[in-house]
This record gives structure tokens, C-alpha cells and sequence, in this order.
């Protein structure tokens, strides 16, 4: 499917930039990768040499205690924060060298979505998709804000919404270009019950790489193909979820057992 | 026992450590300058001794009162009118009384304190140029006037915040009443009063924390309009700046500004001129008036906000360092959304020249367009620097500072130009504006470099990433 786009893009644009993804997507399937990877703060090592590879078509979970890293690598996977040590690809672009071809790949939910209180939740989102130069954002963010039951509140400043508003404004944000690499920080995190169902049916209908950082063991199980458990920077179990599942019963089993040690 | 109290002394004190740790070099450069400023401030005073200008002290009282109020009003917004954090101290089993009282009496101490540092430092070079400080009544007056101001600025801010404003007409009728008699008795009077006032104020503590409208702006956004990267971001900050009340503000200040220095170039010279120095001063003295009141304007005008513009996306950098955009267009596109403010401050020309007349117009117009360009100029890399790291006000201080040097020195070089060249007057008008737009696309690049170094190099270690 990917590959199919990719080609009819290739017939359209005449760009040199989707040749040379195709051609990576051809010979690695992996679209995000992240080698030895090193970030202190001060004294404190957040990453120690990590090592990560995310496939595309592919849901990947990555879980581990409070202060663990998962939030970090993230961060250092969208370009937010920068690292002491090792290199990060995304599509076959370096997020040092092409850091804005990078940025316009992925769409990215962070930990605490903090945006301008001064503007709208509309103004926002319009803010957004101009500055990825989204032309199709205003049935997108009607359609999104529908979905996810905020369209009523579109209109109000983003100051006065609350902790779950904010975090659905956030998702549409993120998602309303249709990245091919979508990264997500604790994305259930203050949503009902059934616009959390309804992202989660978004996370697995969709194409292309999904990274989500959480806690949540029944959102790993009902979304994820691999998993990563972090523990003081460092991965200390990884796998496919299937085979987590046969080892241990349940996803929560695999990381009290994997943490604990 | 005093748990708010000391937990915001101690986050406020770890603050300042980590900035200080974080960039040395300029925050020495930062101490300099403000010691440098209450230096200048001991020789013009010692000028004015020296020189017998008639100048009511009572005036200077009620500034450093109105300073401290604004001082107070604004910390006491950031530390309970705003603050997140205090969530939890109201949610303890400390009344909420107390726990307001704690943050007030955190405020006023720190205040007083700034009082105190600066009041001596002042003192001292005051003493050091010969002049006697025997003067412990005006001290006195002096600091009575700042405690009032602190307890009233809590106060105020306190009930500006709250949907019931007429809680604040006691402290109008305070302030209406310390204008109106000045003596020390009344100021000591007023501190009793404008202490009740307070104790009653914090009752009603909780009207304001947090008070937001829930506004909503249906009619104005009728349809979502795609635009530029650059416009966007024009339109994001000047949207903001409105929202904010900014641009109204900046407008009142040129108006007020321009209103109150074309007053003092009409009557200036009588007000506060000895007469044996009126001949000399009548010569200089009203070019004077209209750059210090253009330099008043740019500040609030150009240099606030181009450096809080960078400042203030503490919360929001995710936004800014995860979207497509190159640094130089995120800074082009802020320096664009400057231009509104620059709109605001052209009034200041008007009610100058309503009171003053036409004498200085070529002049002020070059010298407000030059000021602007070079408050914007010199702040940009700032803001890069520090962007992300909240309204600073040493950084905005000092960077005032710099700019008040290089507008010094132009307006000294438009004096000789006019003296010795003066048939290149305009001439030189409209290269020193070309040679700035020059430096402006070169102030645009620096700082866009300064925010990728930021990204590129490790904050913490200083070490560039691999």
C-alpha cells in the first residue's frame, strides 16, 4: 500500500527526495532508526547508549516507570531536545543534517500539551497546518474535531479548556496531516472513555510507522505489534507483543516481571 | 509554619542560580549594567543637588510608589493569580487566608528587599562623589512610599483579577488620598489602612485565582484561512498581542508619553531649570526631551515585546521545534508582527508636536524610526538566546540599557552632523536608516543561528551532538 503511494508520488511530483525514500523503503522497511543513543542531563543519564528501530505499517509501544526515558526519546525523535550521542534516521534522513525534512514526516503528541491560550482551539490548528503547509486543513479539522467531539468548542479560546480538550486539540494537531510517522506521548492520557476507544481504532487502522510512549498495558495490547520496557534509560525487554503475550499471559504480567527485575 | 512562604523564596532563589549557572558571562554583564544604571542615577542626582534644579521630591516619591505598585501587582498575578502551583497549598489544610497572606508577605519582603540592595548601592556612590546623606526624613518618605506600594499592589492586583472590581475602589480612594497629601504622617497613616484593606482583601483571595471568561470568538472565525509560514506567524503574534491587551497599552504609553514630553518641552525649562542655566539649556534642551520620550516609547514598544516574544514560548517550544519551519522564518515572521507595535508607537509623534510644535518633526521622526530599528536589532539575538526561559527581567533591562547606549550615541552624531554638515542632514538621515535595515536582515540571521546552535549543541553539557 505504502509502496503504492509512494510510486504514484513518484509519477506526480518528480521529486528526488521520494525516490531516494522509496528506494530505502525497498531495501529496509524500517522508517524511524535510532543507534547509540546518549542523553544526559547534567549528571543524570536520561538515554544510555539505546539502540531503536521502528518499522513501518508497524505499531510500536514503548513502556518503563516514571523518568525511565520514554518521553526523551521521543522528544530527541521529533527534534525537540537535542542528544550528547549517536544518530537518529528518519526516512533515511538524518534528524541532524535534515532536520526540517525530518519535521515535515512525522506528527507529534507531546507529554503535556501546552499550547497558546491566547487563540482558538480553530486558530491553532489553522496556525499549524500553515506552517506544514497543509492546504486541506479546514474539512480536515472539521472532520477530526467532529470525531473526536470537540467541534463545539472550537471557537473558544484555548486558555479555558480543559486538561481532556486540550489533549484531543493536541491529537488533531498531530495527526490531521496524515503523517507517515506518527509519535505519540501518553495519548489516552485525560480522554473519556470513548473518544479513547475511537483513537484507538485510529491507531490501528492506520498506515505507517506509530510510536506511543504510556503506561497503559491494555492500550499496548490492543494497538501494538512490538513493545520496548525501559528501565533507567535503558531497554531492558523487547519484543513482539504476540510473543510477550505467550510468554507471560498479558502485557501487564510481561512488564511487572521485567521491570521488577 | 510558613511552608508557601518559604517554598516560593526557595523555587524563586533556584530560579535566579540556574539562569546564573546556565550563561555566566551575561548574567555578569547583566549585574554590571543595573549597578552602572544606579551609578548614573547617584551623578544625575548629585547634578541636580549641585545645580539646585527645582524638583519636588514628592514627585519622585509618588514614582518609586507607582514603580513598586506595578512591581507587586504583576508578582502577585504570576505567584497566585496565574500560578498552577499554588493549587496544591490551597487544597492543604492551611486556610486559604494564610496561604495568601503567606504569598503577600513573600512578595513584599522580596520588594522591600530590592528596595533596600538598590536604595544603599545608591547611597554608597552618592557618598563616594562627596554628597551628604543626611537626609534619614526623605529616607524615610522614600521607603514608606515603597511599603505602601507593595501592600497596595497586591491588593489591587488581587481584585483587578476578580469578576467584582468594585473591591477596588478603597485602594483608589488610598491612592487619591497619598496623591492629594503627601506628608510622612499621612503615608504612615495610609500603610495602617491600606494594611485592613488587605487583611479584608485576602477573604476574597479566591474570586481571582485562576479567574478566566470563557471566551468565545464564534464571529470571528467564520473560516479557517490558510496562510505563509511567514504571515502565520504574523498572525499568531499580533493576534496575541491583542488579545492580550497589548497594542492598546503601547498606544496609551505614546500617547501619554508624547503628551507628557511635549508639556515638559513647552514648560520644562521653567519647572525645573535654575535661571542661571536657562540660556545654555534652551539650546539642548527640548532635543533632549524628545529622544528621552522616544526612547520611553521604543521601549515598551520595541524592545518588550521582541524579546518576550522568544521569552515566552517556555511552555509552547514543542510547537515551535517539531513544525517544518527553518529558525530565520520563525524569527522573520516575528519580526514581521513587530511592525504593529511600531504602528502603535507613531502616536507619540502627534501629541508631541500638538504641544511642542514642528522645530524637531525631521528629527523625531528619523530618531523614533532609528530607535525602533535598533531596539529590534540589538534584542532579536537576545530573545534567541533566551528563548523559552520566561519573561526575564534582568535580560529586558539590560538589554534596554544597550539600546539607550547606541541611541545615545546616534542622536550625539546627528548633533555633530547638524553642527558641522548640516547640508547633509537628511543625507545622513537616509543612510544611517539604509545601513540599519542592513543590520536588521543581519540581526535576523544571528538570531535564527543562535536558535539552531541551541538545538544542535547540548544544553547541558555544551557539547555539539554527534
Amino acid at each position: 500500500m505504502i509502496l503504492k503511494e509512494q510510486s504514484s508520488r513518484l509519477c506526480h511530483q518528480k521529486n528526488y527526495e521520494y525516490v531516494r525514500v522509496y528506494i530505502i523503503n525497498i531495501v529496509a522497511p524500517i522508517m524511524i532508526i535510532a543507534k547509540n543513543v546518549v542523553k544526559q542531563y547534567g549528571k543524570l543519564v536520561a538515554l544510555n547508549n539505546v539502540t531503536f528501530s521502528f518499522e513501518n505499517e508497524q505499531v510500536t509501544a514503548i513502556m518503563g516507570e516514571n523518568g525511565a526515558g520514554k518521553s526523551t526519546l521521543l522528544k530527541i525523535l521529533v527534534g525537540i531536545l537535542p542528544f550528547n550521542q549517536g544518530e537518529i534516521s528518519v526516512d533515511g534522513f538524518s534528524i541532524v543534517k535534515d532536520s526540517i525534512k525530518v519535521r515535515e514526516r512525522i506528527g507529534y503528541l507531546p507529554e503535556t500539551p501546552t499550547m497558546y491560550d491566547r487563540l482558538t482551539g480553530r486558530e491553532f490548528l489553522v496556525y499549524i497546518a500553515s506552517l506544514r503547509k497543509f492546504t486541506e486543513a479546514e474539512p480536515r479539522i472539521r472532520e477530526l474535531s467532529t470525531l473526536l467531539g470537540v467541534d463545539r468548542f472550537l471557537d473558544y479560546e484555548l486558555g479555558t479548556y480543559s486538561k481532556g480538550m486540550k489533549q484531543k486539540i493536541s491529537i488533531i494537531s498531530a495527526i490531521m496531516h496524515s503523517p507517515a510517522n506518527l509519535l505519540l506521548d501518553e495519548p489516552v492520557w485525560g480522554l473519556d472513555p470513548l473518544t479513547a476507544r475511537a483513537l484507538q481504532k485510529f491507531i490501528v487502522d492506520r498506515k505507517g510507522t506509530t510510536i506511543l510512549a504510556t503506561h497503559s498495558p491494555q492500550l499496548v495490547e490492543q494497538t501494538a505489534h512490538q513493545v520496548y520496557i525501559m528501565k533507567r534509560g535503558q531497554v531492558v525487554a523487547s519484543g513482539s507483543v504476540d510473543m510477550f503475550m505467550q510468554k507471560y499471559g498479558s502485557i501487564e504480567e510481561a512488564y511487572f516481571q521485567t521491570e521488577g527485575t | 509554619m510558613f511552608d508557601t512562604y518559604t517554598t516560593l523564596l526557595t523555587d524563586a532563589g533556584r530560579n535566579l542560580q540556574r539562569n546564573i549557572r546556565d550563561s555566566p558571562v551575561l548574567y555578569i554583564w547583566f549585574g554590571f549594567m543595573l549597578v552602572f544604571s544606579v551609578a548614573m542615577t547617584a551623578m544625575l542626582t548629585m547634578f541636580m543637588l549641585k545645580n539646585q534644579v527645582n524638583m519636588s521630591i514628592d514627585d519622585v516619591v509618588f514614582s518609586f510608589f507607582f514603580v513598586f505598585l506595578m512591581k507587586s501587582s504583576a508578582d502577585f498575578h504570576k505567584y497566585f493569580v496565574q500560578s498552577p502551583g499554588v493549587t496544591y497549598a490551597l487544597s492543604s489544610a492551611v486556610s486559604h487566608q494564610r496561604t495568601v497572606g503567606e504569598i503577600a508577605l513573600m512578595i513584599f519582603w522580596t520588594n522591600l528587599g530590592l528596595w533596600v540592595f538598590f536604595s544603599s548601592l545608591f547611597s554608597v556612590f552618592l557618598s563616594v562623589a562627596g554628597v551628604s546623606l543626611g537626609y534619614p526624613i526623605e529616607y524615610l518618605k522614600f521607603t514608606t512610599g515603597v511599603v505602601l506600594g507593595c501592600i497596595l499592589g497586591v491588593a489591587t492586583s488581587l481584585h483587578f483579577f476578580s469578576p467584582h472590581k468594585l473591591r477596588l475602589l478603597p485602594a483608589g480612594a488610598i491612592i487619591g488620598v497619598f496623591l492629594y497629601v503627601r506628608n510622612l504622617e499621612i503615608i504612615v497613616v495610609l500603610i495602617g489602612f491600606s494594611l485592613c484593606y488587605l487583611a479584608w482583601s485576602v477573604r476574597y483571595a479566591l474570586d481571582s485565582y485562576q479567574y478566566v471568561n470563557r471566551k468565545d470568538r464564534q464571529k470571528e472565525n467564520k473560516k479557517a484561512i490558510m496562510r505563509t509560514e511567514r504571515s502565520a506567524i504574523f498572525f499568531k503574534e499580533t493576534t496575541v498581542l491583542w488579545r492580550d491587551r497589548l497594542l492598546s497599552s503601547f498606544v496609551f504609553t505614546s500617547v501619554a508619553t508624547g503628551g507628557f514630553i511635549g508639556y515638559l518641552a513647552v514648560f520644562g525649562k521653567d519647572l525645573f531649570i535654575p535661571e542661571s542655566l536657562r540660556i545654555q539649556a534652551e539650546q539642548f534642551l527640548p532635543s533632549v526631551y524628545v529622544s528621552l520620550g522616544i526612547y520611553i516609547v521604543i521601549i515598551f514598544t520595541a524592545v518588550f515585546p521582541a524579546i518576550n516574544m522568544f521569552l515566552i514560548e517556555e511552555q509552547t517550544m514543542w510547537v515551535v521545534r517539531h513544525l517544518p519551519v527553518s529558525e530565520k522564518t520563525f524569527v522573520t515572521g516575528k519580526v514581521y508582527a513587530l511592525v504593529i507595535p511600531f504602528l502603535c508607537s507613531i502616536p507619540f509623534l502627534a501629541y508631541y508636536i500638538a504641544f511642542a510644535g514642528t522645530r524637531f518633526l525631521a528629527f523625531s521622526i528619523w530618531f523614533l524610526v532609528f530607535s525602533y530599528l535598533a531596539g529590534v536589532i540589538i534584542s532579536l539575538p537576545f530573545g534567541a538566546k533566551y528563548i523559552g526561559k520566561k519573561s526575564d527581567v534582568l535580560v529586558l533591562y539590560s538589554v534596554s540599557l544597550l539600546v539607550f547606549g547606541v541611541v545615545s550615541v546616534a542622536a550625539g552624531l546627528d548633533a555633530i552632523v547638524g553642527r558641522f554638515f548640516s547640508a547633509y542632514h537628511v543625507l545622513f538621515y537616509v543612510v544611517t536608516i539604509i545601513f540599519e535595515i542592513v543590520l536588521l536582515l543581519a540581526s535576523i540571521e544571528i538570531a535564527a543561528h543562535v536558535m539552531a546552535m541551541k538545538q544542535k549543541y547540548s544544553w547541558f553539557t555544551g557539547k555539539p551532538k554527534l
